[in-house]
């Protein structure tokens, strides 16, 4: 009985992300294996799934009855470059979605620098949603043409699950980030000229890019790009398992 | 016996065509294929190149000093005793860590830390050794990893 409810609340919140017509979507939920699967691309072959590198999968889920991946901060990551996903990431309209959690309260007073999602294709135009270096500090950067987004919340030392959300429009020219599904900070305005490609070791969950440089140390599920910016009772929903 | 740790190399006089032998035979330690991710051999690289974390699970006998002695012998096309080894112990964060030097002819061509093992005792969980890599890492900032985009 509880066995199938669960089933139904993943099938549930997998349907409810796929609703809004994502880009590309790492569900991260596999327990053996190498390849993270994309649920957008896994219609036409997997052209976009993501490639594993030294995780431990079949880690404690977001609630939904799955499992997700434990980063150990050190070497681990998910590559989850493809030149599919690269023709279809919009830098000027977009949204970024993606669930964590750290390891334990530590991290948030380690001092290093954490990427939990990254794209990134040069020092002018980059997205990504990162623990800063500064003590109990989480930042969603969004940076297109050299102009640089930013919002930050802190203090933070959450050690459950977070729902963290970047919308990005240059038409609407707004910048907006969400935490758990609630807007973060005020919305940015004036954002640049989105100019480039998701770079091939630069499209990474968990770290910066290849190296690894940056990497996470802690848990994550459920990664979403999406071609616009959804609007803020999208975010909220999303945010519901 | 399998082990699941981390150790790091540093490259102290080798040429770059020996470097390339000795990563490209630690690259492959561990199982080819395992269901988890964390048991293949994977590695992290210093911004110089000179020096690498491997983590995987391998087997303890090859990543004995001898192993090595065996490695660096084959790369100098010599008799592995006619290299020397100096061990020290240095704590990172809670346990000891084993810091080996491998020499020959008095000059230094490597190093290797095995994190969160002392060289004598226990192998450390993974956990154990993960912290210690960790601190090491965080220590060390500067050479790991570059100022922020």
């Amino acid at each position: 009985m509880s066995r199938l409810g669960t089933q139904r609340q993943f099938v549930q919140y997998h349907q409810k992300v796929l609703s809004y017509d994502p880009i590309a979507y790492w569900p991260l939920d596999e327990k053996q294996g190498t390849v993270a699967y994309d649920w957008v691309s896994g219609r036409v072959a997997g052209a976009q799934n993501g490639a594993y590198t030294g995780v431990t999968l079949g880690q404690p889920g977001i609630g939904d009855g799955r499992t997700s991946p434990l980063f150990d901060g050190a070497n681990d990551y998910v590559n989850v470059y493809s030149t599919t996903f690269r023709d279809a990431f919009n830098g000027a309209e977009g949204t970024l979605m993606a669930w964590a959690k750290v390891s334990g309260v530590g991290v948030w007073t380690d001092t290093v620098l954490r990427y939990i999602s990254a794209i990134y294709i040069d020092a002018s135009n980059y997205v990504l949603v990162r623990k800063a270096t500064v003590a109990n500090k989480l930042e969603w950067i969004y940076v297109a043409g050299g102009i640089n987004e930013t919002v930050s919340k802190t203090p933070i030392s959450e050690t459950g699950w977070m729902c963290l959300g970047l919308t990005w429009s240059k038409t609407a020219d707004k910048m907006i980030v969400y935490y758990n599904g609630v807007q973060e900070g005020v919305t940015q305005t004036g954002l640049g000229v989105w100019a480039g490609n998701p770079a091939a070791a630069y499209t990474c969950i968990g770290s910066l890019n290849t190296t690894p440089l940056y990497t996470w140390n802690g848990y994550e599920a459920h990664v979403a790009v999406f071609g616009s910016a959804l609007p803020p009772a999208a975010m909220l929903d999303l945010a519901t398992v | 016996m399998d082990i699941h740790i981390y150790f790091g190399i540093e490259n102290l006089n080798l040429n770059a065509t020996q470097r390339a032998t000795l990563v490209e035979a630690l690259r492959q330690l561990g199982p080819a294929s395992h269901p988890q991710p964390c048991c293949l051999c994977h590695w992290r690289t210093r911004l110089d190149n000179d020096a690498a974390i491997f983590e995987v699970l391998f087997n303890e006998d090859n990543i004995t000093v001898q192993a090595f002695k065996n490695r660096l012998g084959n790369i100098f096309s010599v008799d592995p005793d006619t290299i020397d080894h100096a061990t020290q112990q240095v704590t990172l964060d809670q346990r000891q860590s084993a810091v080996v030097t491998f020499s020959r002819n008095s000059t230094d061509y490597l190093r290797v830390v095995f994190f969160g093992y002392d060289g004598g005792g226990d192998w450390p969980t993974w956990e154990e050794s993960r912290i210690e890599t960790l601190a090491y890492l965080a220590a060390n900032r500067e050479e790991w990893e570059p100022e922020e985009p």
